[in-house]
């Protein structure tokens, strides 16, 4: 049964989690379609050489960084919102109910699933950025080769690792947060306005720190406006400890709700 | 519609169609500044004028070239971010041609050439880009002692900035065409052209001839001198008031033959990943110098095979027509010098022969024979030249350095190298002259190693001549050159390192020799002019180009800070 359960939920958030995974991308996207509109940015590209790959991957995996710590936790507001508050709109959550399952095991795999979803789709995405503009400066530039720079490669993908468990912490706590919201609210639209609103809340009081932990460490200090990645994202496990214990206890919170909450 | 509705990626593939549509448009769409002709801008009577076509484009085909892939190899982050400081100067989104109209006056009165630049930008924010951040009097238009005016001609406003009183600069846009000069009039001759007007220079049947036998229309940049107006701006030239030096200089260019030229043309484009340059000069009818030049026979590219293999460059002329060209420029000389009541060559002759025992045309002119070659060659530690020249008279031209080492009583030593007597010449400073003769052919140089080596080279070594490297290189030469240049490129990107550090980005030089294709270069007479050839890694105008481009990025910064 628990089989099942779990195979229900990933049938029906697949396509879901795939939009959202090309959504984490975005940046990606806009950089894309303006290197091939202005001619500029094409120029920047096609002058890279081997030695200045590294450039082109330490700028990605910062913009992307910066994309998921930002606009991305919205985005992931969004994502999480429609986990339980939707089964409850439409009722179909009751026949769940008729299963043999407990209802608190009903809201653990949904959790489960969708709190899995939501640190693959963002902390992949920096590792999948860094991948594709490898590829891509290898295609494109006359001076790059994938195996001149497979170097610069490594050293991103080795260092963007940090930036990975650090988001992916981070989009627990809001998938957590709006979790909760979309036990709460049964109108999807509350759910999404209080996860934005505790989004923008999170971000007011702990923003800078989320910069600070991730990415101004690197920036700091070069002299330049040059990214050093030995400082990206370096792993504090006092912060990535209290926002996983934050995330549990909004869990706990939405299980908590979720079994007092009177269903009709 | 209620199944389109619940298809919703069809939506979806719409969007990316009219995207990518809308990429592919932008790809397939020529910005102006790709095919421009900037001759339909300037005056049918410009004396000529040089055009760089779309400054990205062969900034782009620098970076593809294969002498830049090589640089990049040795100067990996320093070339890249060179290039991109190129590409945020401003300056790339535009076609380029400064061209001379004529002469003009200054507020004094005073002669000037009247120049006028055209920068034909992709777009409108190209311009303004440019014109911000790299027309330094317009940047500083509103500060202290500049002064500004304005002038609606034509449709554009016509702007003529003077700093304290001196240096003018005017320029004016129209569209996304700036017009840049030293003078206003120069520029109203331009608008002229472009409100229809006045006749353009495609409607000069001199330039519609040079154009047509450029052959190629996606060159890199293409110059033009019109020969007929160039004769016209030197003969017009005021003799009254005018400085001692322009009276004699008209007298040269007529003695020379250069009022023969009817056009001369430039075209420098990239051709596998290197740079072709051709330089053509149409001049069916040649007289003075320019005959005696045009008569000089073609080199026999004998004395090739005196140069070693390994040598980095090697420069090869027929010297068989040097007499009566000297002959002609003497008889030149004379003549102005006469006029203008000052010394002759005549004096500089006996000048010359007082100062080293030498009649330079007896003992030097008279013995030489049909060919010469200067050649660069490996040296321990370095690089050292040698001369090899063909001689008529091996006896009068030994004399000759006889006579040089008497007179300034410098030790002649003898030594024998297979067979062959090197003789020693003392210098001053220790560096003296090696010379030995070889089947009637002067070898000369300053180490005597070097001397050693082309013996060898002529006794059957390996040679320059017969080698690979030069066959392959000069596979292009058509006809039978008076003149050829081989270069093996091995300092090449040392070289180029040299030439863009102070850009803001340090090169280093590696000490590596390139694994660049050599260069050469060829030259020879036509009918109708002289025609020259070469091939290189990045030529002269791109090297340019990129020098350009880093002034263009440092003055950018220098004005940031």
């Amino acid at each position: 049964m628990l089989k099942a359960m779990l195979w229900k939920e990933w049938r029906e958030t697949r396509w879901k989690w795939l939009a959202f995974a090309f959504a984490f991308h975005l940046p990606l996207l806009f950089t894309g379609v303006s290197v091939l509109l202005r001619d500029t940015w094409r120029f920047d590209l096609y002058a890279l050489s081997d030695g200045a790959a590294a450039m082109g991957l330490e700028l990605a995996v910062v913009v992307q960084t910066v994309f998921l710590i930002t606009a991305g936790l919205f985005l992931l507001a969004f994502f999480a919102v429609g986990s339980v508050g939707a089964e409850l709109e439409n009722q179909s959550i009751f026949f769940l109910f008729e299963r043999p399952v407990r209802r608190w095991q009903i809201l653990l795999f949904k959790y489960g699933v969708g709190a899995v979803q939501a640190m693959t789709c963002v902390a992949l995405s920096i590792l999948t950025t860094i991948t594709l503009v490898y590829f891509v400066m290898a295609a494109v530039a006359t001076n790059v080769t994938l195996a001149g720079s497979r170097e610069a490669f490594s050293y991103a993908v080795s260092n963007g690792a940090r930036g990975m468990v650090w988001t992916a912490f981070i989009s627990l706590m809001v998938y957590s947060a709006t979790f909760l919201f979309s036990v709460l609210f049964e109108k999807w639209w509350i759910a999404v306005i209080a996860g934005g609103l505790s989004v923008a809340v999170m971000f007011y009081y702990f923003g800078e720190m989320l910069f600070e932990w991730i990415i101004e460490r690197a920036t700091r200090n070069t002299g330049s406006d040059e990214v050093n990645l030995d400082f990206y994202g370096r792993l504090d496990p006092v912060p990535l400890l209290v926002m996983l214990l934050v995330s549990a206890a909004l869990y706990f919170a939405a299980q908590y709700a979720f079994s007092r909450k009177e269903m009709k | 519609m209620e199944r389109l509705r619940r298809k919703p990626y069809l939506f979806g593939i719409a969007a990316a169609v009219v995207v990518l549509g809308l990429a592919a448009m932008q790809f397939a769409r020529p910005s102006r500044a790709e095919n421009p002709r900037l001759e339909k801008y300037l005056p049918a009577d410009s004396v000529g004028f040089i055009q760089v076509n779309d400054l990205r484009a062969q900034a782009l085909k620098i970076i593809e070239s294969e002498a830049w892939r090589e640089f990049t190899k040795q100067n990996q982050s320093s070339s890249s971010l060179f290039m991109m400081m190129a590409n945020h100067a401003g300056a790339l989104d535009a076609s380029y041609a400064v061209a001379l109209l004529g002469a003009g006056q200054d507020a004094e009165g005073r002669r000037r050439p009247d120049v006028v630049m055209i920068a034909e930008f992709n777009s409108w924010s190209a311009r303004r880009t440019f014109e911000n951040r790299v027309l330094r009097f317009v940047r500083e238009a509103g500060e202290k002692g500049v002064t500004k005016k304005e002038e609606k001609y034509e449709g554009a406003t016509l702007n003529l900035l003077t700093r304290e009183g001196r240096g003018a600069f005017a320029y004016a846009q129209s569209g996304n065409t700036l017009y840049m000069s030293n003078s206003t009039g120069a520029i109203k001759r331009a608008l002229d052209v472009k409100a229809g007007k006045a006749q353009s220079l495609e409607t000069n049947a001199a330039f519609a001839q040079a154009r047509s036998r450029s052959g190629a229309q996606a060159e890199g940049a293409f110059g033009f001198l019109d020969g007929a107006a160039l004769k016209r701006l030197v003969d017009e030239a005021p003799a009254a008031g005018a400085p001692d030096g322009a009276a004699a200089f008209r007298e040269l260019f007529h003695g020379v033959g250069a009022d023969g030229v009817q056009s001369a043309s430039f075209t420098s484009a990239f051709d596998d990943g290197r740079v072709v340059e051709r330089f053509v000069v149409n001049a069916p009818e040649k007289g003075g110098v320019l005959a005696a030049v045009a008569a000089n026979p073609p080199t026999p590219q004998a004395l090739l095979a005196f140069v070693p293999e390994d040598a980095t460059a090697a420069f090869d002329a027929s010297i068989a027509g040097a007499p009566n060209t000297f002959e002609e420029l003497f008889t030149l000389f004379s003549r102005v010098a006469e006029q203008n009541g000052k010394r002759g060559p005549a004096d500089a002759l006996s000048e010359f022969a007082s100062k080293t025992g030498v009649d330079l045309r007896a003992d030097i002119l008279a013995s030489l024979g049909t060919e010469v070659c200067l050649a660069q060659l490996r040296n321990e530690g370095g690089h050292g030249g040698v001369v090899i020249l063909n001689l008529k008279d091996e006896a009068a031209f030994a004399g000759a350095l006889a006579k040089f080492a008497g007179h300034h009583k410098r030790a002649v030593s003898e030594r024998d190298y297979k067979g062959v007597t090197v003789r020693s010449i003392a210098g001053e400073k220790g560096r003296g002259i090696e010379y030995a003769f070889v089947g009637g052919n002067l070898i000369a140089s300053g180490e005597g190693a070097l001397v050693e080596r082309v013996i060898d080279t002529a006794r059957g070594g390996r040679s320059l001549g017969a080698g690979e490297a030069y066959r392959a290189a000069s596979a292009n030469l058509t006809g039978q050159p008076q003149f050829v240049y081989y270069n093996s490129n091995a300092d090449y990107l040392n070289r180029l390192g040299g030439m863009l550090n102070g850009s803001g980005q340090e090169f280093k030089p590696s000490g590596e020799g390139a694994s660049l294709r050599p260069s050469f270069a060829y030259g020879l007479s036509r009918p109708e002019g002289f025609y020259v050839e070469s091939r290189t890694p990045l030529g002269i105008f791109p090297r340019l180009l990129a020098g350009i481009s880093s002034r263009l990025a440092e003055k950018q910064e220098k004005g940031a800070e």
